[in-house]
């Protein structure tokens, strides 16, 4: 596993020329505000990424002019990463990318997307964020995006053989009403015509009809028990008849023009729109890009972009394509299917044709206009067709005007084979016969077409089944995958959210996949005995800044296994005080292998840090840094950690009574707030929450006192050397006009005594501070690795 | 676990699925790890293809939206 070996920054942000030389160790950076803290951490996440993320998706600001050092100039901008083993140095600069050497490739493809930065600004993003944009958020650590790739392509296949099957079905049923109408019904089956059709030919004396095979024998044979069956052309008269009754326009063309009409109009109104549905693959690139890298400069047009507004903009589009994309499904289906449609009358004209007598048609016009109209309707098939790219819409008048001359046609051949049948002096029951005789051809016609797509029908019923079959596998393994990473995230977050807030009311974290809507996840927590809630309904703000870390750790933990690094920028400061020691006691157990690196502008919390890596004998994993002072042309001055007390002695020494008494004094005021809260002292409430030494020194000793009778004498005499000896210190902090009279031997007293009820007050074998655990009459170490726990028994 | 670890597990385990049961035949099963295999598990021709028991139509645009 890599290891960050040194890091030397030049003219970035607020850093001149600044080297941390990490050798493998995490960092914990003290500064105050201003002092370039975050500048390392932009220092670090420009290395690795490329980008600083607070300088992106904001309007004004773009890494280009405001990464480089104000004097210093984006020529000088570069950050110099070495790693170790191999002492491998990386380095960045505005222009020119590192070369990522193989050995470190791996390490390199989980690195460089930055989610190991955590900063104090993105604590409630992920919790705030639109379920949606937290599914993303996710889903792009878990490579979800290629996974609904997959799935789109896959309901599409299944949508296209649902359509196709609809499409059929639909088919099946014209041709069922076509049998209907041969025995008057509506839609009727086969079977259910030949036995209405037996049953007229019991009546007149003719032998049944049994399948599809025999209705050309049979109605053959019916003729010849005619009078007139003699004579040949009353068969021929009779099937063409038969046949062109047979052929007629379904009922519904001109409803399904009109709507073609419609549906093109409609989609040709929007037709830059519609050009752009070859653009949804761009955008859903671009998108990615824009997640990933996070530029403020279209890699397209280079021209400078808002990302936020730009990504917004992208799924506005992306949601007008996927309608855009359905509507237009829906067209194509109906421009094939009115394709078939008159492709197949073609068809039966020219068959028709084939079948006309010329003593029906002496000039053969009828047969020279079913020629022509079937010509003209498979070219205006075709037309309709190729109106998909909507260049041109298909004449639909047109085809209205071919289809009607086509009807008339027809009709007239229906008339003419009826005449000459008519003329040709029938009896009554010759003339039943002959009925009979059409209706059962237009059976055999309608049983053989309905068998056809019956056929056609089964396969794709079959396709849709096995297609929603691999569309439902895919959906419920992705969804399995989904849920597992989520509940190992969510035993995590759990576990982080429980140490760092043992048995409070907030607990049974979820992470969960909507289950309404696709592509969403929700957040949720069991809060005041409320199952499943939002966390933001009953959650303090600190509450959820140290979720949000939880959340943050945890997906950490399961998406770094490459890269075992955390950045943690000034986070801290938002978790309640009362929790910023189970915060060390995670990273230090829980991360204890990791690299980490934690700045914070606290200056307790940052000593309270420095006692726990005692305390977990880790302090020869940490660098401890303090950024001593910083300006614009020196940059941020950086030196190692020392201890609070021998700072002020420094002060002390440097003759500083001002620096020495402010910090002697706030080290007071943070030790009586400490013993205050670690042994449930009752301090008078204050509005403002602001606690002075005033405030606390009394209920301090009084509680201690009532806690440890034992030490009584001993607690009298700490408290009383710091009650004579802290005027001094509060003059000088206050900076009073007596202030000057007073002398560093007054203010070291003064420090001195501070420092002896902080050592009485500190475990000797951790450094730790003790509390007052009432359930055991005990004041106690809280440290449970320490060698040599302090531990007083309480009264 | 690495960012698209996710994803081999994921259409290991719809492989896996569809090959342990009788939904569909051998040629489906077959079509379908071989898209796996040549990563055209997003192209909806060739998923349409192998679920006909088709050759994939080569050379074939994918439409992307529509």
């Amino acid at each position: 596993m890599a290891k960050l070996k040194l890091v030397h920054a030049r003219a970035l942000r607020g850093l001149r020329d600044l080297e941390i030389p990490f050798e493998g160790k995490s960092l914990l950076l003290w500064g105050e505000n201003g002092s370039g803290k975050s500048s390392l951490v932009d220092a670090i996440e420009f290395l690795f990424t490329g980008k600083i993320s607070h300088l992106e998706g904001t309007r004004g600001l773009s890494l280009e002019r405001h990464a480089p050092h104000l004097e210093l100039g984006a020529a000088a901008m570069e950050v110099q990463g070495t790693f170790d083993p191999g002492a491998i140095a990386v380095s960045r600069s505005l222009t020119s990318p590192p070369a990522i050497p193989p050995v470190l490739a791996s390490t390199w493809e989980t690195a460089k997307f930055g989610n190991y930065v955590l900063r104090r600004s993105q604590l409630l993003t992920f919790i705030h964020a639109d379920p949606a944009d937290r599914f993303r958020a996710v889903g792009s650590l878990i490579g979800i995006e290629a996974l609904d790739a997959m799935e789109l392509a896959i309901m599409r296949a299944r949508d296209r053989f649902e359509g196709e099957t609809v499409a059929k079905q639909r088919q099946v049923g014209l041709i069922k009403i076509g049998l209907g109408n041969i025995i008057g019904t509506g839609e009727a089956m086969p079977e259910e015509v030949m036995k209405a059709l037996n049953k007229d030919a019991s009546g007149l004396g003719l032998s049944f009809l049994s399948s599809a095979g025999d209705i050309s024998e049979k109605t053959q044979e019916w003729m010849r028990s005619a009078k007139q069956a003699d004579q040949p052309q009353i068969g021929t008269f009779n099937n063409l008849k038969a046949r062109a009754e047979a052929v007629t326009i379904a009922g519904d063309l001109a409803g399904r023009l009109k709507r073609y009409q419609d549906a093109y109009a409609q989609l040709a109104s929007r037709g830059d729109t519609i050009d752009r549905l070859s653009e949804a693959e761009l955008l859903d690139q671009g998108q990615k890009i824009l997640v990933n890298a996070s530029p403020n400069i279209c890699p397209l047009c280079e021209q400078p972009i808002d990302l936020g507004s730009t990504l917004a903009r992208i799924r506005e589009r992306q949601h007008l394509l996927k309608e855009l994309s359905t509507e237009f499904s829906g067209f194509r289906m109906l421009c094939q299917e009115l394709a078939s449609t008159l492709s197949s009358l073609g068809e039966q004209g020219t068959g028709l044709k084939e079948i006309v007598p010329d003593s029906l048609d002496p000039d053969s016009s009828i047969r020279a206009r079913l020629s022509q109209i079937a010509t003209n309707l498979e070219t205006l098939g075709r037309s309709i067709q190729a109106s998909t790219n909507l260049t041109q819409v298909c004449d639909v008048d047109r085809v209205l005007r071919e289809s009607s001359v086509y009807e008339s046609a027809r009709k007239e051949l229906v008339e003419r084979a009826g005449k000459a049948l008519g003329a040709l002096a029938l009896t009554e029951r010759d003339k039943a016969i002959l009925d009979l005789t059409q209706k059962a051809l237009r059976l055999e016609l309608q049983w053989r077409d309905l068998a056809k797509h019956m056929k056609e029908l089964e396969w794709l019923t079959e396709l849709q089944r096995r297609a929603r079959y691999v569309f439902n596998t895919f959906s419920a393994s992705k969804k399995a995958e989904v849920t597992r990473v989520y509940e190992a995230i969510e035993a995590d977050v759990r576990n982080f959210y429980e140490r760092l807030h043992p048995g409070e009311s907030h607990s049974e974290f979820q992470l969960v996949l909507a289950q309404t809507r696709r592509a969403s996840t929700e957040l949720r927590i069991k809060a005041f005995g409320q199952e499943r809630t939002d966390p933001r309904a009953f959650t303090s703000e600190g509450h959820l800044d140290s979720l949000g870390l939880c959340i943050f750790l945890s997906f950490v933990k399961h998406f770094m296994e490459d890269w075992q690094f955390i950045v943690l920028d000034d986070v801290i400061m938002s978790i309640d005080s009362s929790h910023r020691g189970r915060v060390a006691d995670l990273l230090l157990t829980e991360f204890s292998d990791w690299q980490l690196v934690i700045t914070t502008h606290d200056e307790i919390w940052f000593e309270e840090f420095v006692n726990y890596e005692r305390a977990y004998k880790k302090e020869g994993q940490f660098l401890n840094r303090r950024i001593h002072r910083w300006s614009l042309g020196e940059g941020a001055v950086v030196q190692p950690y020392r201890p609070r007390w021998e700072q002020i002695s420094d002060k002390i020494a440097a003759a500083d009574k001002t620096g020495a008494a402010n910090d002697g004094r706030q080290f007071l005021e943070w030790i009586l707030t400490e013993i205050c809260v670690r042994t449930m002292a009752q301090v008078p409430l204050k509005r403002d929450a602001r606690y002075t030494v005033q405030d606390l020194i009394g209920p301090a000793q009084e509680r201690l006192t009532k806690l440890l009778p034992g030490k009584t004498s001993e607690i009298t005499g700490i408290f009383r050397n710091i009650q004579a000896t802290s005027t001094p210190g509060n003059l000088l902090s206050h900076s009073n006009a007596n202030a000057p009279s007073l002398s560093v031997t007054e203010i070291q007293q003064f420090c001195e005594a501070t420092k002896a009820l902080h050592d009485w007050f500190t475990c000797p074998g951790c450094s730790q501070l003790p509390s007052y655990i009432q359930s055991a009459g005990l004041i106690r170490c809280p440290n449970s690795r320490c060698p040599a726990p302090l531990q007083w028994t309480t009264s | 676990m690495a960012n698209g670890d996710s994803v081999s597990i994921t259409v290991q385990s719809f492989l896996s699925r569809i090959e342990a049961e009788d939904q569909v035949g051998r040629p489906v099963k077959v079509a379908l790890r071989r898209l796996v295999e040549t990563g055209q598990l997003s192209n909806q021709d060739a998923i349409e293809a192998a679920i006909r028991e088709e050759e994939p139509q080569v050379g074939k645009a994918e439409t992307g939206a529509c």
